[in-house]
């Protein structure tokens, strides 16, 4: 090959360093935890669907996350970013009402370069009255950005399967 | 003063041995270490402008064609979003041959056009600072940060690329490194802008193009004992 030919492909070829942009942020980037309703009849297990349901923070009575809603069969909602290990939540179904307290450790997570950072919460144990609630149980202990159920909160039965 | 006379004294050596080494006995080669620059890190300036990386090359060729290759570098990275400010800091290595394919016909041509493969490994720390985390519900956080936290990378590139002779003992040439990750050992909150003389933190594999500027020092005259395949021209035919 002709040294003249390698200077041309020398001066064509050269496109400089890949680069990619990493663009604007379109993502949501508030961790969510995910608690779907469930009923235990003896050893059977079924999942529910709850009518006027009403849910908010202890802290936030002005504030609701489900304000009466009908046909829930999970809610969604954050936890505190801050220094506390632990959120509470008032828990309503018609008439009655338990409180939901969720300890949990926090830390700092990169979503992503364009959107910034997100809390990422481990849970490791949840406290609740039984009015409504039979029981509770972790799922999946990290609440992240995922669409994963992280808590199963058991009905009671009686509560469950009321008219509403 | 005792170092200017220094630097001019190791110049002249090099322009006397460049001289003594230009009339080459026919059908030998000039071989000598040779020191490149990667002037594709400088297009950064306008492409990436958080991210400076300084790149340098060293090659020797030890047979006719064969060509062990060590490079090496470091990276710096700063910048602030609305959100978060990150800094990092780095160094890497990436180790091995270059193989000439062209079959020219004289002994005395230097032009590339070659294939290698790297064996690449990269130490670096990076911190992220004055993060906000937004939330409607309760208070977001703000003024959060993570410590300097350490990244050890290493990969394997393939690289294919071409090199030119412009003038004597000074080339230009640029290449495409294809970097597949072998390991990565790093605290998964957060992966790294950048990782130096790989690319993207969070990329199993990459491209990267370089381009570079070198120049050989002609420190010795041989013989090639065997060119297999490539026909030898001397002034005799």
């Amino acid at each position: 090959m002709k040294r003249i030919h390698f200077i041309l492909i020398l001066l064509t070829i050269f496109i400089g360093p890949a680069c990619e942009e990493e663009g604007s942020c379109t993502e949501d980037v508030i961790s969510r935890i995910r608690a779907g309703f469930y009923v235990r009849d003896g050893s059977e297990e079924r999942d529910t669907t709850l009518s006027t349901v009403t849910f908010f923070g202890v802290l936030r009575p002005d504030s609701l996350l489900y304000d009466a809603s009908s046909g829930e069969q999970e809610i969604v909602f954050p936890l505190s970013n801050s220094t506390e290990n632990f959120t509470s939540f008032v828990f309503m179904v018609d008439t009655q009402t338990d409180i939901i307290k969720i300890w949990h450790q926090s830390r700092l997570h990169m979503a992503s370069y364009a959107c910034g950072f997100t809390t990422v919460h481990d849970l490791y144990s949840i406290g609740y009255d039984q009015n409504i609630i039979d029981t509770i149980t972790i799922s999946d202990p990290t609440v992240n950005l995922g669409n994963a159920e992280n808590i199963k909160i058991y009905i009671r039965p009686a509560v469950a399967d009321a008219p509403q | 003063m005792q170092k200017i006379l220094k630097y001019i004294s190791g110049l002249l050596l090099l322009m006397l041995l460049s001289n003594s080494l230009s009339a080459q006995e026919p059908g030998s080669r000039i071989r000598g270490p040779r020191i490149g620059y990667d002037v594709a890190g400088l297009a950064l300036l306008y492409l990436d402008p958080g991210r400076m990386i300084h790149t340098f090359s060293v090659d020797y060729e030890v047979l006719q064609d064969i060509y062990p290759v060590v490079e090496f570098g470091l990276q710096n990275v700063l910048f602030d979003q609305d959100s978060y400010s990150y800094s990092s800091n780095g160094l890497f290595a990436r180790v091995g041959v270059d193989v000439n394919l062209l079959k020219y016909e004289k002994t005395n041509v230097y032009e590339m056009f070659y294939a290698g493969v790297r064996y690449g490994l990269s130490y670096m720390t990076h911190k992220a600072d004055n993060i906000i985390v937004p939330e409607d519900y309760f208070s977001g956080l703000s003024g959060g940060g993570i410590p300097d936290q350490q990244v050890n990378t290493h990969w394997i590139s393939f690289v294919g690329g071409v090199k030119v002779e412009v003038f004597s003992n000074f080339f230009m040439g640029w290449s495409v490194l294809a970097n597949f990750k072998l390991i990565q050992v790093n605290n998964k909150n957060m992966n790294p802008y950048n990782i130096p003389g790989f690319g993207k933190g969070d990329k199993k594999a990459g491209i990267i193009l370089s381009y570079t500027l070198s120049y050989r020092i002609p420190v010795q005259e041989y013989k090639p004992r065997k060119i297999i395949k490539k026909r030898v021209r001397t002034e005799e035919e």
